[in-house]
């Protein structure tokens, strides 16, 4: 599992390849199959959860998800990229269970990877500025940025989630979602203009 | 740097929490034991369906079952017609009026001179049902019993007498 330090890059130039294993699944190699869930797994796994915030949901729908996937996969004719065919399923169906779900659901959240110790901006915030002490540990951030992106509307979670957590530019997230850019932009405007609101002891 | 590049750089930080390093393999062998079980159910389902449609081809064959579908339907049809006929027939109010208002088919004739047609009365006032039935010679072949001294008794054989005795004597179709 990698861990995610730096911004996740796209598989844009991984897209022959995807094409390479999207075929032979084609063809019937359930191998070529498992290889493209080893790859997107992570990725997706990281959209799921913090649109969900719940590990066991999380788990659950990427099953869902790569199920559909496979049943679908004969219909895929490669007129967009494996990547953001499977995004736009993974959205979609999150998108679905969350509304099914309702407001009122349990948190279920990850363990944080050892590395944020060492993340300058994790550092930045956990030690004393020139006027006040601040103690802020792991767990009480993580609960801070879980309910604040828990306030937000699935629309502007979604793209927050893609845009600043997993690193996707404006137009790939409008391919993914089925918007203009336009949209999107305006969508991640207002939600960091809220974030802002609800984390500004931190952020000062 | 600004509040925006510090916020998201904040957010960012909701990358660390990852499911694991274990998670993906986990992941893949219960994708493929979900895989397996949809297989299972799916073939499950086929072969019950395929022994279904091979019982019923077995027991009936499409042309025998067609034919009987179809002559179940031409059986309808022609029920269906018939009873619009004879409602269409009992609902005539004209043919009644010109029923009730029509005068004895029957000439009056002496009853023993009837020899073709019997009338029979359903209801009083309402009307007469004619019906034709042809008779036997009975009452061409009457044969008078004489009972001895008294003439006024004359006996009639039973070969003479009516079918039935709901028929009634011709003069009381003049009423």
């Amino acid at each position: 599992m990698e861990t995610a330090i730096a911004p996740e890059s796209t598989p844009s130039t991984s897209s022959g390849e995807d094409r390479i294993l999207v075929e032979r699944a084609q063809a019937g190699d359930t191998r070529a199959f498992d290889d493209l869930v080893r790859k997107y797994t992570p990725k997706l796994y990281g959209l799921v959860y913090n649109m969900t915030s719940n590990r066991d949901d999380t788990a659950d729908l990427l099953q869902e998800i790569f199920a559909k996937a496979y049943r679908a996969l004969k219909r895929f004719q490669g007129k967009s990229s494996f990547y953001t065919w499977i995004y736009s399923i993974s959205v979609n169906m999150t998108l679905n269970f969350l509304k099914k779900r309702g407001r009122y659901s349990k948190v279920s959240m990850d363990d944080v990877d050892s590395g944020i110790l060492n993340d300058p901006t994790f550092i930045e915030i956990t030690t004393a500025n020139r006027d006040t002490v601040r103690e802020v540990n792991i767990n009480e951030l993580q609960k801070r940025l879980n309910d604040a992106l828990m306030k937000l509307s699935e629309d502007h979670r979604t793209v927050v989630t893609m845009y600043d957590i997993q690193g996707l530019q404006h137009n790939e997230i409008a391919k993914i979602l089925g918007v203009s850019e336009g949209t999107v932009r305006s969508r991640l405007f207002y939600a960091h203009r809220l974030l802002q609101s609800y984390l500004e002891d931190l952020v000062k | 740097m600004s509040e925006f590049d510090k916020l998201q750089r904040l957010i960012q930080l909701k990358r660390y929490e990852t499911p694991g390093e274990d998670f993906v393999e986990d992941f893949l062998t219960r994708f493929h034991q979900r895989q397996r079980a949809e297989l299972l159910r799916q073939s499950a389902r086929s072969l019950l369906w395929e022994r279904v449609t091979t019982y019923w081809e077995n027991l009936v064959s499409p042309k025998w079952t067609a034919a009987a579908v179809t002559a179940c339907v031409a059986v309808v049809a022609a029920w269906g017609t018939m009873q619009f006929t004879n409602s269409g027939n009992l609902g005539n109010g004209f043919a009644n009026e010109m029923l009730a208002s029509a005068e004895p088919i029957l000439p009056s004739q002496p009853a023993l001179a009837v020899e073709s047609e019997l009338i029979r009365e359903v209801e009083q006032g309402r009307q007469l049902e004619i019906e034709g039935i042809l008779l036997s010679r009975h009452f061409e072949s009457e044969e008078v019993q004489s009972f001895g001294d008294n003439d006024s008794i004359v006996g009639v054989t039973s070969a003479a007498m009516p079918i039935s005795a709901e028929l009634l004597p011709l003069n009381s179709f003049n009423r």
